[in-house]
């Protein structure tokens, strides 16, 4: 016999998704502030007691003072890297999903060249980094080209996994309506990899900005990563700690965007 | 038109014909005899239900008539022609054990995914309105909504109207109400039956359940395992309508009790 795991009511109400009442919300919000004061205290005061300089360590307050005075420079160094993260995320996750339906598609492609992209994604992105910027030159490109690749893989693996993540059930079920491949592709392994896909562009959203960054440390004179080196350099560590928080902000913002698109093309709840 | 009084004359034999069919897999364990030298032949509009143990080869019965399978050796015919005609030509409906519904579409979107693929509606082929389906499965009311809202046993509605939309005239169940309660069970049986006598449409109902096979069939196959085969056939002379009342009647319970001594014996 089988289990009976298969709800039992058939006539009962629908069931919908449990909406999260807005004062479970608040009270989330609350836990959420509260650790931030705590980290922020804890923070303060084991600079105060251990008497840390502020060069290492700079206290809280002096980071907020250089969010304030910085803000300028912060904000016109947080554009070219954003540029270089939206873009590069943009092009690899694209170029991840076209090769992904063409591994997908293809056995002899996949067998040809998954082996050559697994050897390329063992290298340190640090170590391509200098590579690209010699081919690319100083500019823009080198920073996409970085971000893009960083995105491309986690992109790639969870496509293709994606893809195939059709159960034999659904399987069977197309081929007695005698659909065609194509009918198969568009009708059933496109939504069956999407919750794939969208957990992968989380991934990928946040490590962009990872990859414009560490690219512009190799050479460049605007960007987050540029004024990360400037900084350290300099001995502002305020400033160096406010850039983190830019480039924190800058990677949530990412995040945030493709999880909301998540909510809005996902509307089912994968199995 | 000798052609199509032939086809019809053979309609008029044989829905589904089944001859000396062997299928075999090769697994890492070896050959596997999921089925050997079966021979079932179902009238046209019959409603006959299949049973037996576990590994006797039920589920790869119904796959080779719907040319999910193809046999290793042996004939199987759906009107005359094999089985791959009746599948392209929209003849067949297949329900699965899970419903096997598509969670991003409503319950009306999945009704009218046979009509979007293969061919589809296009070209004149006969098909059944998806929301008057819904209305004769039960889910009025219910037709925007997506599976994950839906019990299972509204599901497995959705599910048999989806595969009657294309009017087939062989509706194919691999225990489709396998994972429901009794309770649902029974009446889903009771309206699977208003459905058979509104559609006249040919079913073969695999169940592992004695109470649901004789309750629905005209004729119950038992089969046996290893290898799977036809251990034998019982017929249910008992006239339709049936109502749940029909359980508790003597002759129903003969015709069970016949067929629980048949599966001790397979």
């Amino acid at each position: 016999m089988k289990p009976e795991t298969a709800p039992t009511d058939d006539t009962g109400a629908p069931r919908r998704r449990p909406r999260t009442p807005w004062k479970s919300h608040l009270r989330t919000a609350f836990w959420v502030v509260l650790g931030f004061v705590v980290t922020v205290a804890l923070w303060q005061s084991i600079i105060t007691i251990r008497d840390v300089p502020n060069y290492v360590v700079p206290p809280p307050g002096d980071v907020w003072e250089s969010l304030h005075s910085d803000f300028d420079t912060l904000w016109s160094n947080t554009k070219p890297t954003a540029i270089e993260s939206i873009g590069g995320f943009l092009i690899g996750s694209l170029g991840a999903i076209l090769l992904a339906v063409i591994f997908v598609h293809s056995r002899i492609i996949s067998r040809m060249f998954l082996p050559i992209v697994i050897v390329i994604r063992t290298i340190p992105v640090v170590a391509i980094a200098p590579v690209l910027v010699l081919m690319l030159g100083n500019g823009l490109a080198p920073k996409i080209v970085i971000a893009a690749l960083i995105s491309f893989f986690p992109t790639l693996v969870n496509m293709v996994e994606g893809l195939q993540s059709v159960d034999s059930q659904s399987v069977e079920l197309f081929r007695v309506l005698s659909a065609s491949k194509w009918e198969v592709f568009w009708k059933l392994r496109i939504y069956k990899s999407l919750p794939f896909l969208f957990a992968s562009l989380k991934i990928a959203s946040t490590a962009s900005v990872i990859g414009a960054v560490v690219a512009e440390w190799i050479g460049s004179d605007e960007g987050l990563g540029a004024l990360i080196i400037l900084a350290t350099f300099n001995f502002r560590t305020s400033l160096l700690y406010a850039t983190m928080v830019f480039a924190s902000i800058l990677a949530l913002a990412l995040f945030a965007a493709i999880a909301l698109l998540e909510r809005l093309v996902v509307r089912w709840q994968p199995e | 038109m000798v052609s199509g009084e032939l086809t019809d004359s053979r309609d008029a034999q044989a829905a589904i014909e089944v001859a000396n069919a062997t299928v075999r897999f090769d697994t890492d364990q070896g050959e596997v005899i999921a089925l050997q030298d079966l021979t079932v032949e179902i009238g046209v509009g019959q409603l006959a239900t299949v049973i037996g143990p576990s590994g006797c080869g039920k589920s790869t019965l119904l796959r080779l008539i719907a040319d999910l399978l193809a046999p290793t050796s042996g004939r199987v015919a759906v009107f005359g022609a094999p089985s791959h005609h009746a599948r392209k030509a929209r003849r067949l409906g297949f329900v699965f054990q899970d419903a096997a519904l598509l969670p991003w579409r409503t319950a009306i979107r999945n009704v009218e995914l046979p009509l979007e693929v293969g061919g589809g509606a296009s070209g004149g082929r006969p098909h059944r309105d998806p929301g008057e389906l819904l209305d004769l499965v039960g889910l009025d009311g219910r037709h925007h909504a997506y599976p994950q809202e839906l019990s299972g046993g509204m599901r497995q509605r959705v599910s048999i109207a989806r595969a009657l939309v294309t009017q087939p005239q062989v509706l194919l169940m691999d225990e489709p109400f396998g994972a429901l309660d009794a309770i649902t069970r029974g009446r889903l049986n009771v309206e699977l039956l208003n459905i058979w006598a509104k559609t006249a449409t040919t079913i073969v109902f695999v169940t592992h359940s004695i109470d649901e096979a004789v309750f629905l069939g005209q004729r119950v196959i038992v089969m046996s395992a290893n290898p799977g085969r036809v251990h034998c056939e019982i017929d249910v002379p008992i006239g339709y309508p049936r109502t749940p009342d029909l359980r508790e009647k003597p002759e129903f319970v003969a015709i069970a009790a016949q067929v629980r001594k048949a599966l001790e014996t397979a």
